[in-house]
């Protein structure tokens, strides 16, 4: 039995450096192409990597991607987390955040974690709302915005983000915590960590392995329709100050006008 | 995710933020050396029992290739410190002098430099000077070295001296020398037209003491160590050119996309669309050759021919996309804030550093048997 076993939900997404497509149908984001490991995953893996890196401990990624994508996993496995569930069916088309956490729940639950660290939210979808969601369809205490993780025994301790600092904030494992982008630098998989990794386990599984209804996820299951995209206003080019020796009062003057001091 | 995904990313997010303040300081930023320690970048091709991270020459390649496209000074330094002067600990060292030496430059712990060129003696290297005396249970070093990359930075210096008269090719041996050691010393920075961030030092040996314990390999046979060392440091540099051209092209092609001259982009002007080409396909084919010089080495195979033409050519590529990447950005390219000024700049030396273009054509017309 490995002794602390880390669940790591790892999203695989259309690389952000690349102009976004978006499906004129659903008005969602096309993820049919080469996907990638969510960049806000990558600081739960570490995390995961930090507080469960003992030879007995267990990291698995579990992750819901189109067309069997392994690419962002085999990213997480090589910077060391020891295997990934992927759950790739074409049924889950145009899930929302509640239908994407019936399924990682169904994913989590036979691998009876003791702890599940998710991102705050993707940098795709950016709802923020499925890792709490996930958290209650397990049945487990949730803790949001954690920029420092440790354990203690049965016990998760946390540092929770706020706006003036962090709340220390303590919770019976297992749990479910979604990590901040300041909580650990993560590692750069190494050469060798990039040959093991292709080596690893990548279960594969479908609704069906997972004992789900088609009808209670993908579009068919979704209670959240995207009804509009529209392209964000462009910037608007900025007003350049030449400081003639009154540069700071300027500066002043339109922080006052945006009443921000 | 690839070996080449990781070392981009990493170029990405570690080098390329440090590059301009690196280039005006002239100062490699020394908190690379952990960061590349740490992400495994700095023990390429050594295996794990000597402190290493796995991976060929292959990797390294691409490692270079990747750290030249942010800067050549940034990539030389830590280009020449664990793989041209690390491989001598390697190859010719003992177990304790591996342990000792090698491995803290592995995780870089520890900085390397490899010493043979002097002021009267470059591509011949038969030719140095620098006397090693016996002297009790050692030797006394007496001399000076010229163009140490890292002179000024190492921890840890693999130096050829002349252990008898006569025929070089018979007569030297290696040794390590370790910085602050009495009777060593170093010159002040070079001052050079383009690696800015690179230190480059004369050193000097005024009756050095060496232990017998610091000869390198065998006594007499550093000759024919450091031409076996040469191979690995230039596929190393040949893929720093195949860096450099790519970074030349992928600025000049955004350039030359929205650069408008007579009312359309010059990329639409055919001169400028097949001089892009034909970097493109130079650069390609220099890859071509690093990759299987590399490839053959790795495999253990006779890699002399493709090692010096893949230096030979991926150098003189490299100038030659760099000249036209300036002439793409036009009165801009000339300009130092202009990205591709530095690597005009720094693709002149890869025609002269590790054997000269000279020294490569001598090497492929003898391999003809001419
Ligand atoms: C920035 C920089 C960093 C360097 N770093 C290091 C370092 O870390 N360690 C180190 O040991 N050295 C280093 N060098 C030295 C470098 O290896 C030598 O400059 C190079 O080998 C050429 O030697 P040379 O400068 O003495 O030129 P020379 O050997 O004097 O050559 C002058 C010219 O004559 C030509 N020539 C010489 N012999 C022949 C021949 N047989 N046939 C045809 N043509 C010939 C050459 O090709 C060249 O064109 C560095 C040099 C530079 C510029």
């Amino acid at each position: 039995m490995p002794d602390m076993k880390v669940v790591v939900c790892a999203k695989q997404i259309p690389d952000p450096a690349a102009p976004p497509l978006i499906r004129p149908d659903t008005h969602t984001l096309d993820r049919t192409g080469k996907l990638i490991l969510d960049d806000s995953d990558s600081y739960g893996v570490e995390m995961a990597l930090q507080l469960a890196g003992g030879a007995d401990d267990e990291v698995t990624l579990v992750s819901m991607a189109p067309n069997g994508e392994t690419a962002g996993l085999r990213t997480a496995l090589a910077m060391g987390a020891t295997r990934a569930v992927l759950i790739s069916d074409d049924a889950l088309l145009g899930s929302d955040a509640l239908g994407t956490a019936k399924v990682l729940a169904a994913a989590i639950r036979p691998i009876q974690p003791d702890l599940v660290i998710a991102a705050t939210e993707s940098t795709d979808g950016y709802t923020g709302t499925m890792p709490v969601q996930l958290a209650e369809l397990l049945g487990l205490p949730s803790v949001t915005f954690a920029k420092g993780v440790a354990i203690d025994g049965s016990t998760v301790k946390v540092q929770r983000q706020t706006e003036a600092g962090y709340d220390d904030v303590e919770c019976p494992l297992p749990a479910v915590v979604t990590v901040t982008a300041g909580v650990v630098e993560p590692r750069y998989p190494s050469f060798k960590g990039i040959m093991a990794a292709r080596s690893k386990p990548i279960d594969v599984l479908t609704l069906a392995d997972l004992g789900l209804a088609p009808a209670d996820v993908g579009a068919a299951g979704a209670r959240q329709e995207v009804t509009q995209v529209s392209e964000a206003e462009a910037r608007t080019a900025g007003e350049i100050v030449e400081d003639d020796g009154e540069g700071a009062q300027r500066i002043l003057a339109f922080l006052e006008q945006l009443k921000v001091i | 995710m690839a070996f080449q995904a990781v070392c981009r990313k990493f170029v990405e997010e570690q080098v390329t933020p440090l590059v301009a303040e690196a280039e005006e300081k002239q100062r490699f930023p020394t908190s690379l050396w952990r960061r590349m320690g740490d992400a495994g970048l700095l023990g390429l091709g050594f295996p794990e029992e000597v402190g290493g991270a796995g991976g060929d020459l292959l990797s390294v390649a691409i490692l270079s290739e990747e750290l030249a496209k942010a800067s050549g000074g940034i990539a030389i330094t830590p280009l020449v410190s664990s793989y041209m002067a690390a491989p001598h600990l390697y190859r010719f060292g003992r177990p304790d002098q591996m342990r000792e030496y090698l491995a803290p430059v592995l995780t870089g712990h520890k900085v390397a430099a490899i010493a043979v060129t002097e002021p009267d003696a470059g591509s011949d290297v038969a030719g140095i000077t620098l006397r090693a005396t016996p002297e009790g249970d050692g030797y006394l070093l007496r001399g000076t070295k010229l163009f140490i990359t890292n002179g000024g930075i190492a921890d840890i210096i693999v130096v050829a001296a002349k252990t008898a008269g006569g025929d070089g090719h018979h007569s030297i041996t290696t040794f390590i020398v370790e910085a602050g050691q009495p009777g060593f010393s170093v010159g002040r920075p070079l001052r050079k037209m383009g690696w800015h961030s690179s230190d480059t030092r004369e050193l000097i040996f005024d009756d050095c003491f060496v232990g017998a314990n610091r000869v390198l390999g065998e006594v007499n046979r550093g000759f024919y160590q450091i031409m076996q060392a040469f191979q690995e440091e230039r596929v190393v540099l040949a893929a720093m050119g195949v860096g450099l051209a790519e970074a030349c092209i992928e600025a000049s092609v955004a350039y030359a996309r929205h650069r408008k001259a007579f009312g359309r982009p010059i990329s639409s002007l055919q001169a400028i669309r097949h001089s892009l080409a034909h970097m493109r396909t130079q650069t390609e084919a220099a890859r071509l050759l690093v990759y299987q010089a590399a490839v053959l080495a790795d495999a253990g195979a006779d890699a002399a021919q493709a090692t010096a033409m893949a230096k030979l050519f991926a150098a003189q590529v490299a100038n030659d996309v760099a000249d036209r990447s300036v002439q793409v950005f036009g009165g801009a390219g000339f300009l130092e804030e202009s990205p591709v000024a530095m690597h005009y700049r720094d693709a002149r030396v890869l025609r002269i550093g590790g054997g000269t273009d000279e020294i490569q054509l001598e090497i492929l017309a003898k391999l003809m048997n001419l």
